[in-house]
């Protein structure tokens, strides 16, 4: 059984259909990068699948029970999924300015309800294992691009996700940091046995993958 | 929860420009605002105080009740009075009698008023004395209330030494009472104070028996003082008026209509002002949270994408509102404490800040009894706590009308 089903999915971004019957089959444990040029509805494919939004028409299914109609407007299901199941990276990396690197690892924990020493004792092992020990205390404004992009993935994997989506994760970062993000999450479901869904224009970080899907002409196309 | 009240706290302390200006501009409103609203009240009360208790001091009766049936007795054994006794009041024009020791004192006539009284009313109990005509008057006449009693001020107006007679010239009831003065002479048993200086310059006291003797009166009116005051006046009248129809009743709000309506008025006027107010501290509440939102829309997005549902997220907001609100409200009541503790500081210093544009208000020369009423106060907290939060809530729905979380998504493309 797949952990997330899409069929048949429609979306129109700002009244312009960006993608048109597409069909995304996800498992546990794999990595599956989506190209395609800009604008093409990479990001718009993340979300949907990612339950940030809304598809337009279409049928979702998580571990094989549909998220209906109900399910996206009372946003309760698609929070708790978001908060216990699923990690974002994102391009931008989306820190809270006025916490330090610790305690932005530490939100998704403190919104699991997870004790605050706990949850900062978690956070720092994350942080060690990044090599960002001496950072912890630092506000995103006093980091690198690069060191807050590895902040921003200790915040989506501290919690144990089954599905890390990361959008144009080495995006701003120069060739050294990239390789190094880019090895972090790949090792996430090759060693860790997590559903990495990764949107890129990096073609070799793409073929990496274990899945490689380009989107044309609003459909999805399988490369790997 | 508690992860919200540490965002809303850690949002309340945020060093972020725009934020924390935000914050303490609302901070600053809000609490000035509150303690303009508390402390005109104090005034406002403290002012009012005054007057009633001026205007009571002639008319000191909470009902005045005239052609009865009932006796004093009778009507103290009605719900809600306290005291009921005889008294009636007559015009008077006091004079110097003949005076052993001068010859060349100035011979005038002081218009003033004499009250005849109930005096067993008043002898009923030591604890209720002289005082209970009106609480401002001072002391007890050493010759007892049968006699004639005139103000220390009235006594120095007319010249009076001891043991020298008064001239009281009685103006009679009735529709030519100018027409048929008679004159009676006093010699003083006593001598009385009171604070209140109209009181004080007008009035002498005689007793029931010395008001039936010397003048023959035989129709008394009752005096009733209510329990909670004039406030229940009118309950008590009418209960009065079921039993004895033929009674007339003149409750103090009917008898001081004229001065009582200007208070209602200025009464008003404030509260509309404090209104006003209300409602400006209320958009700005508003307004103030929906820019901090504003501000902030980018975290409310970052928090959305990592599990918070749409009403966590705009409870954040709500109790960063709310903190907001209660810390202005104790630093509100905090300062309009110290403000009503040093009135008299205060006014000076108003005194002097409009005297330099010419202005004298004379502001220090009243001498105002200014407390911050606890009722009033936590009323006024706990009106501007739910009011706050349905302001600060309407600020939160105006601007969560679009998912924040599209915020982070929109940067995405």
């Amino acid at each position: 059984m797949a952990l997330i089903e899409i069929r048949n999915m429609v979306k129109s971004y700002e009244g312009l259909l960006v993608l048109d019957g597409v069909d995304l089959f996800l498992e546990a444990g794999k990595s599956y990068a989506i190209t395609g040029k800009s604008g093409s509805g990479k990001s718009t494919l993340l979300h949907v699948a990612s339950l940030l939004d809304k598809p337009d028409s279409g049928e979702y299914f998580l571990d094989g029970k549909e998220i209906t109609e109900e399910d996206y407007r009372s946003d309760t299901l698609l929070s708790r999924t978001r908060l216990f199941r699923f990690g974002f990276v994102f391009q931008d990396n989306f820190l809270i300015g006025d916490y330090t690197a610790l305690d932005n690892v530490v939100v998704p924990l403190a919104l699991q309800g997870i004790p605050k020493t706990d949850a900062e004792a978690l956070a720092r092992e994350a942080l060690d294992a990044v090599g960002l020990r001496e950072r912890m205390r630092h506000k995103p404004a006093e980091l690198s691009t690069g060191e807050k992009q590895r902040v921003s993935i200790c915040r989506a994997l501290v919690s144990a996700p089954d599905v890390i989506f990361a959008d144009e994760p080495t995006g701003a970062l120069d060739e050294e940091n990239a390789a190094v993000v880019e090895e972090m999450l790949l090792s996430l479901s090759r060693d860790g046995g997590r559903t990495l869904v990764l949107v890129t224009h990096d073609a070799d970080f793409a073929m990496m993958c274990d899945n490689v899907y380009r989107i044309q002409s609003k459909k999805l196309v399988r490369i790997k | 929860m508690p992860y919200i009240f540490r965002t809303a706290f850690r949002y309340l302390l945020s060093k972020e420009k725009g934020v924390r200006k935000t914050t303490v501009y609302i901070v600053l409103g809000i609490t000035a605002a509150l303690a303009s609203f508390l402390t005109i009240l104090a005034l406002m009360r403290a002012m009012r105080g005054g007057n009633l208790k001026a205007i009571r001091e002639i008319q000191s009766f909470d009902i005045v009740l005239k052609d009865s049936s009932l006796t004093p007795l009778e009507i103290e054994g009605i719900p809600g009075v306290v005291k009921a006794f005889h008294f009636k009041d007559y015009d008077v024009l006091f004079s110097k009698g003949e005076s052993p020791f001068l010859i060349d004192e100035p011979s005038s006539f002081i218009p003033g008023r004499i009250r005849a009284i109930d005096v067993s009313a008043y002898r009923s109990s030591d604890e209720i004395d002289f005082a209970m005509i009106s609480p401002s008057v001072q002391g007890k006449p050493s010759g007892g209330f049968g006699g004639f009693i005139p103000s220390f001020a009235l006594s120095s107006a007319l010249y009076l030494y001891s043991g020298e007679e008064t001239e009281v010239m009685f103006l009679k009831e009735g529709r030519t009472r100018l027409a048929t003065p008679f004159f009676v002479r006093f010699t003083p048993s006593g001598f009385y104070r009171s604070t209140y200086p109209d009181f004080d310059s007008r009035y002498a006291f005689i007793g029931l028996d010395t008001a039936e003797e010397l003048l023959g009166e035989n129709n008394f009116d009752i005096g009733i003082l209510c329990a909670g005051g004039y406030k229940n006046a009118d309950k008590v009248s009418k209960a009065i008026s079921s039993m004895d129809p033929g009674c007339s009743t003149t409750t103090f709000i009917q008898a001081n209509k004229t001065l009582y309506s200007a208070l209602m008025l200025e009464s008003r006027v404030i509260y509309s002002f404090l209104f006003l107010v209300s409602l400006v501290v209320l958009l700005q509440l508003k307004s103030a949270t929906s820019r901090i939102i504003s501000i902030k829309r980018k975290d409310a997005g970052i928090l959305r994408v990592l599990g918070f549902n749409r009403r966590r997220v705009r409870a954040v907001f709500v109790l960063y509102g709310m903190i907001m609100l209660v810390f202005s409200e104790i630093l509100a009541v905090a300062i309009s404490f110290l403000i009503c503790a040093n009135v008299d500081s205060v006014f000076r210093l108003m005194d002097f800040f409009f005297s330099m544009f010419g202005r004298r208000l004379f502001l220090s020369s009243m001498a105002l009894e200014m407390n911050v009423s606890w009722t009033e106060t936590l009323v006024t907290c706990v009106l501007t706590m739910i009011f706050g939060f349905l302001f600060i809530l309407s600020g939160c729905r105006t601007v969560f009308r679009r998912d924040p979380v599209r915020v982070v998504m929109d940067a995405s493309y």
